[in-house]
């Protein structure tokens, strides 16, 4: 089966108008690109007016404790996208992974972290484009589009 | 029934080793959580001139960020502020356009209320102004949460 998702970046002004543009998908990745490079989410206030609509969203951006993911899955997202965080630590894998369930989504950067992932019993993994990993056998893969812009082509491998 | 708005103000929250915007989201969802019947609306390091006429129109508002005596800033690193006089500025627009005053604003940054013009140009603007005298966080003693203050209008009575 493919799902299909909308990309909106919850630091662009009109990041609203974004999400309402997108018809016809299964859900909306909402990146805060300010987070990554803070460590937590910033714009939260933009986060809150998107889970106003009725399409299933997943944020991706800065999550490096499993607070700050657990506070963004209360807030109302379906799941949350995970990239550093999930690897400060030996421990932190099966951490995240114990403590939010199927609403975690791993980024999956080369074959090591996939191996990572698969290890801590996370059902998603998160493909960036061009990281040449190979999904691994019981993991719902969702793979970045060619087109950061366009609808991501989202793959659930059996 | 129209829910009344909220308007955030996230102003400066460089520094301070990155604790001011670690916290933000946890702030920011503590308060909406406490304030649930308000619709809310949130601005970025906005201009004084932006957050002044946004604040014109809100019915409640809540501003974190950097602060000093009498004045709260807005952009990146100290690079505009929020001062007494545009709170006076701002309480002669609200009265321009009838608005009737806030319910409350709540000045979530370091020690802004030590200046108590500033106080005052705030509870002409809101019925009720909570906001801090000293510092909200020290790196050196983390844990230590200082007093919120609460300052009501002369006419106005809770309960």
């Amino acid at each position: 089966m493919t799902l299909r998702f909308g990309v909106v970046y919850l630091d662009s002004e009109d990041a609203l108008v974004q999400a309402k543009s997108w018809e016809g998908v299964n859900g909306i990745v909402a990146w805060d690109r300010e987070a990554d490079s803070i460590g937590a989410p910033q714009n939260v206030g933009s986060l809150h007016e998107l889970l106003g609509l009725e399409v299933p969203i997943w944020y991706g951006g800065g999550l490096e404790t499993v607070h700050t993911a657990e506070l963004i899955i209360g807030l109302g997202c379906e799941k949350v996208i995970v990239d550093k965080g999930f690897y400060k630590t030996e421990r932190s894998p099966a951490h995240f992974v114990r403590r939010l369930g199927e609403a975690c989504v791993p980024v999956v950067s080369d074959a090591e972290s996939m191996a990572t992932i698969v290890r801590a019993g996370a059902t998603y993994g998160y493909c960036r484009k061009g990281s040449g990993a190979v999904p691994a056998t019981g993991l719902n893969v969702i793979l970045e589009g060619e087109d950061s812009n366009s609808v991501w082509g989202v793959a659930l491998l059996p | 029934m129209t829910k009344g708005e909220l308007l955030f103000i996230r102003g400066d929250t460089e520094g301070a080793y990155g604790a001011i915007k670690f916290y933000w989201p946890f702030f920011y969802v503590a308060r909406l959580i406490e304030n649930s019947s308000y619709e809310p609306r949130t601005l970025l390091t906005p201009t004084a001139t932006e957050a002044i006429e946004s604040l014109a129109g809100a019915d409640a508002a809540i501003i974190y960020g950097h602060g000093n005596a009498g004045k709260v800033w807005l952009k990146p690193n100290r690079g505009a502020a929020l001062e007494t006089e545009d709170v006076r500025a701002l309480a002669q627009l609200r009265i321009e356009r009838a608005k009737p005053p806030m319910d409350f604003v709540h000045i979530a940054c370091c020690e802004t209320c030590k200046d108590k013009e500033w106080v005052e140009a705030w509870l002409a603007v809101a019925a009720v102004v909570r906001g801090y005298e000293v510092d909200t966080y020290d790196p050196r003693d983390p844990f230590t949460i200082p007093d919120c203050k609460t300052y009501l209008r002369a006419s106005h009575h809770e309960g």
